[in-house]
Parts: structure tokens; C-alpha cells; sequence
């Protein structure tokens, strides 16, 4: 395909790595070229970390650069929303990001931008403010707007490192409830109404996105809130700042934590739906579980805790068993 | 699938990582990775498996990458005390990702290089890369070959990175 030979490395890396996509991409060539000197890894590594960090952070490159500035996209025949395509070579495991994205279906507007992770993979996004947002494996989130963002989790967990500005807000809003925060970091997640925050640094409010004439709730580092609005629940509990988005170091920690609170955080990495039961909803945790591929998450809680799975209609159940 | 493929595989990864023993390691990893995917909807079919394994290697490869040149910064000392939050350094996934006014300057940085030229070169890689076209998309509507599609893309990459390395 090209005389490798008589190339700058980075050249040579550069038009491998622009071809992976291709169809008739030749690897056996792309892989001896890479073998041929520790040069070439080290060209390649740089090439594909630079077109990975592009990828992170186009959406906040897109609102810097000016608006229509190509030619081709206004004589375009039909104008179609833009979408952000993961798939190549993007950052971490972007490919299976991609292609859960794509499989998730085109939910993207003009405005929106939706981020989706499959259950095996997580991803870091740069937002146009700046800020950074990190979504744990089976999340999904969407930002609209850009040097205020406001970010939808629409299910999953995803932690945010945030500027801070005090002339703008930042919202997310997870179930009911919207999140606002003027420079901290903090954690949530959200999982079929049931909604957690954790805060490291600084502070947030907490508020339902709808009135109800509540006051919103303040909750500092080290702080944790857990809300089950089905079960009128809202639990604050005193946490380690270090703990919070512990997921993204490959672990989950609780102390006392309801058993829903956490098969909700467990279901992001399942396969099949998880289920509490009524028998088991009573039960709490406490430790460290390792979450490793997800799939011996199940295993590591009931060496603990007095649980049976029940498989029906491709959803697991946790019973309470009469055992211990 | 993986197993007629697995030579093959070994041997590129050999080539990518420099080690037989991490392309081993590899191979191992992208396994997992289709084994959760086989009763995952997420699966989905794939036109040309051959090449998915090699790409789902390479994201693999480029994740190491990027947790050994942290280690390596942060042994050296580089990475500020003051943002070694336990479960928020660790998840730093680009370069200064969770520092945010670093975070900000480096994206005004890839901007710029970005809007800079080769003028050409750089409208298809952002149509590509920033609007989220495939090859095909922007191959058709610049009117151009998939084939110069991919060496406009890979002299922008050229110009990016010495415009940003310099």
C-alpha cells in the first residue's frame, strides 16, 4: 500500500491509521509495518492518542470552531441533524461505545448530543465548558447546549469534574430530580427513577425538577443521597469523598446500602435485568464488591448476603433464602 | 470465530504492542470482550469481523497506552497534588481531562489546529471527525474517492499533531 521504508513514521502512521476503517484494510502489512521498528509503535501510539483525544473532545472543539464554516455543508442537497460517530478509532473502547450508540438509534437532534456506553465500556467526554464528564459501562446521557451545558442522564451513572464559573450553572437532571453545581465534583447515578448523588468537592443542590414545594437539598462533600421516589425515600448518609464514582476504579463500596441501591449499580453491568424482591428488599450492604467483567458482581453479593436468583423470562430475581 | 482468527491476531498485536506476551494478553481481552457481546443485543451483526477484532484490539492497546503514560507522569511527579482525588484521577482519560481550565486551553489548541490548514485536508477530517460523517458520507459529498477521502484524513493527522507536538 505505501513505501513504508522511505517515510517519516508519523506520515506512515497517519495513513495506516486513516485506512483501519477501510474494508480492504491490509493488517498483515499494517501489523509488519508496526514490527518493523519500536519507531513505529511509538509514531502510532502518538497519531491514535491524538485522534482519540479529537474524538473526546469534539463536541467542545465543534462550539469554538465557526458555525457552517465548510463550504460542502451548506450546498449539501438535504441538511440531516449532525451526529457524532464513535466508532472510529475513537477513545477507550469506543468501538463497542459506537455501536451500542448506534444501536440505541438516532435520538440526536441539532442540539442534543447523546453519549451512550455499552456494558463494557466507559468514556470520557470533555464538555464545551470545559468541564469533564466520565460515564461508567451501561449509561446513557445527552447535553444540550453549550457553554452552559445541561446534561439528561438517562440512565446509568456518570460522574462530573466541573469548572467553576459563577456566572453559570451547571444542571443535570437524573429521574425527577435536577442536580445544579457551580464548580465541584460529583457523582450520579440513575436507574429506573431511583436516583443517587455523591459529591467529592464542593457542593450541589438537589430539587425535583418539577415544583412541588420542597426545599432543595444542599449536599456537601462527602455526602451521599440516595432517592427511591416510588418507596418515598430520600436517605443522606455521610460517605469518603474518595469513594465517590469508586466504578470508574473498577469497584463499588457501600456501607449500609440498601440491597435495590445496589443491584441498581450492579445492573449496569448485567446482561439481564435484575430484580429485588419483596422478600429481599429489607436486606443491606456493606463492603467492597470488584466489578471486574460484571459478570461474577451477582456471585461476590451472595457470599454475603442471604440470596437466591430465580431466572424467569430472562430476568434475574433476588430472593431472600432461608439460608445463613 | 476468534479461534480460526487467533494467529493472525497474535501475530499483529505482537507488532502493535512489541511483545508477544501482551499480544497474548490482548487477544485474551478482545475475547472477553465478544464472548459478553454474544448474548448482548449491543452485538449486533458485523459485516466484516475480521476487521472488528482488530479494531476492538486496538482500542485495547491504546487504553494501555494511556494507563502507562499516567503511571509514568504520575511516578515523575507531574500530576498535581491537588487533583489526586482518589476514583477521579484514575478515571483522567485524556490528557489533563479532569484539570478543567487545562482541559479548556487544550481544546481552544485542538481547535485552532483544527481550522488551520491544509485548508482541504482539514474540512474533510473535521466533516469526519467533529460533524461525525463516515468516509463514505464525506466521500460522497465532497465528491471525492473513499480512497482520497483517507489521504486528506491522514495529512491532517500529519499537520495536527506537528502543529500540536511542536
Amino acid at each position: 500500500m505505501m513505501d513504508a521504508t522511505q517515510q517519516d513514521p508519523i506520515d506512515a502512521a497517519a495513513a495506516w491509521h486513516a485506512r483501519i476503517d477501510a474494508s480492504d484494510m491490509d493488517w498483515a502489512g499494517f501489523g509488519d509495518w508496526l514490527a518493523a521498528d519500536p519507531s513505529h509503535r511509538a509514531a502510532y501510539n502518538a497519531i491514535a492518542l491524538l485522534d482519540a483525544e479529537i474524538g473526546a473532545a469534539a463536541p467542545g472543539i465543534a462550539a469554538l470552531l465557526p458555525a457552517n464554516d465548510d463550504d460542502a455543508t451548506d450546498a449539501a442537497p438535504v441538511s440531516r441533524p449532525s451526529r457524532w460517530r464513535w466508532a472510529a478509532a475513537g477513545t477507550g473502547s469506543a468501538l463497542a461505545a459506537g455501536l451500542a450508540f448506534l444501536l440505541v438509534g438516532p435520538t440526536v437532534t441539532e442540539t442534543a448530543q447523546t453519549y451512550a456506553t455499552g456494558t463494557g465500556d466507559t468514556r470520557a467526554v470533555t464538555l464545551a465548558d470545559g468541564s469533564a464528564m466520565q460515564l461508567d459501562r451501561g449509561s446513557r446521557v445527552s447535553v444540550t447546549g453549550g457553554q452552559t451545558p445541561a446534561i439528561e442522564l438517562a440512565d446509568g451513572a456518570a460522574s462530573f469534574s466541573v469548572r467553576h464559573d459563577p456566572s453559570r450553572t451547571l444542571i443535570v437532571r437524573a429521574g425527577a430530580y435536577d442536580i445544579r453545581d457551580v464548580g465541584t465534583r460529583f457523582a450520579v447515578t440513575s436507574t429506573r427513577g431511583k436516583v443517587s448523588i455523591a459529591v467529592a468537592e464542593g457542593s450541589v443542590n438537589v430539587a425535583p425538577h418539577d415544583p412541588d414545594g420542597s426545599a432543595p437539598t444542599t449536599l456537601v462533600a462527602g455526602q451521599r443521597l440516595d432517592i427511591d421516589p416510588s418507596a418515598g425515600i430520600a436517605e443522606r448518609r455521610s460517605i469518603a469523598p474518595a469513594s465517590v464514582a469508586d466504578w470508574s476504579d473498577g469497584r463499588l463500596s457501600y456501607d449500609g446500602a440498601p440491597l435495590s441501591l445496589v443491584v441498581a449499580d450492579i445492573s449496569r453491568y448485567a446482561s439481564a435485568p435484575l430484580v429485588v424482591d419483596p422478600s429481599a428488599a429489607s436486606l443491606r450492604f456493606s463492603g467492597v464488591l470488584t466489578i471486574g467483567d460484571g459478570s461474577r458482581l451477582l456471585d461476590q453479593l451472595r457470599a454475603v448476603l442471604p440470596l437466591r436468583l430465580r431466572r424467569a423470562d430472562g430476568v434475574v430475581h433476588l430472593e431472600r433464602s432461608s439460608r445463613r | 470465530m476468534l479461534a480460526a482468527n487467533r494467529p493472525q491476531l497474535v501475530r499483529f498485536f505482537a507488532g502493535r504492542t512489541g511483545s508477544l506476551t501482551e499480544a497474548e494478553d490482548v487477544v485474551q481481552e478482545i475475547w472477553l470482550h465478544i464472548g459478553r457481546s454474544t448474548d448482548d443485543p449491543v452485538a449486533g451483526p458485523i459485516a466484516n469481523p475480521l476487521a472488528y477484532l482488530h479494531r476492538i484490539g486496538l482500542n485495547i492497546v491504546l487504553d494501555r497506552v494511556r494507563a502507562n503514560s499516567r503511571r509514568i507522569r504520575r511516578d515523575a511527579g507531574y500530576v498535581d497534588a491537588t487533583i489526586s482525588v482518589a476514583g477521579f484521577e484514575a478515571i483522567d482519560d485524556a490528557p489533563s481531562a479532569f484539570d478543567a481550565v487545562a482541559g479548556r486551553e487544550r481544546i481552544a489548541q485542538l481547535a485552532t489546529a483544527l481550522a488551520g490548514p491544509p485548508e482541504g485536508a482539514m474540512r474533510v477530517f473535521r466533516r469526519h471527525k467533529i460533524d461525525g460523517l463516515s468516509h463514505a458520507e464525506v466521500a460522497a459529498e465532497f465528491g471525492i474517492s473513499r480512497s482520497a477521502v483517507e489521504k486528506h484524513i491522514a495529512v491532517a493527522l500529519r499537520h495536527l499533531r506537528k502543529a500540536l507536538h511542536d
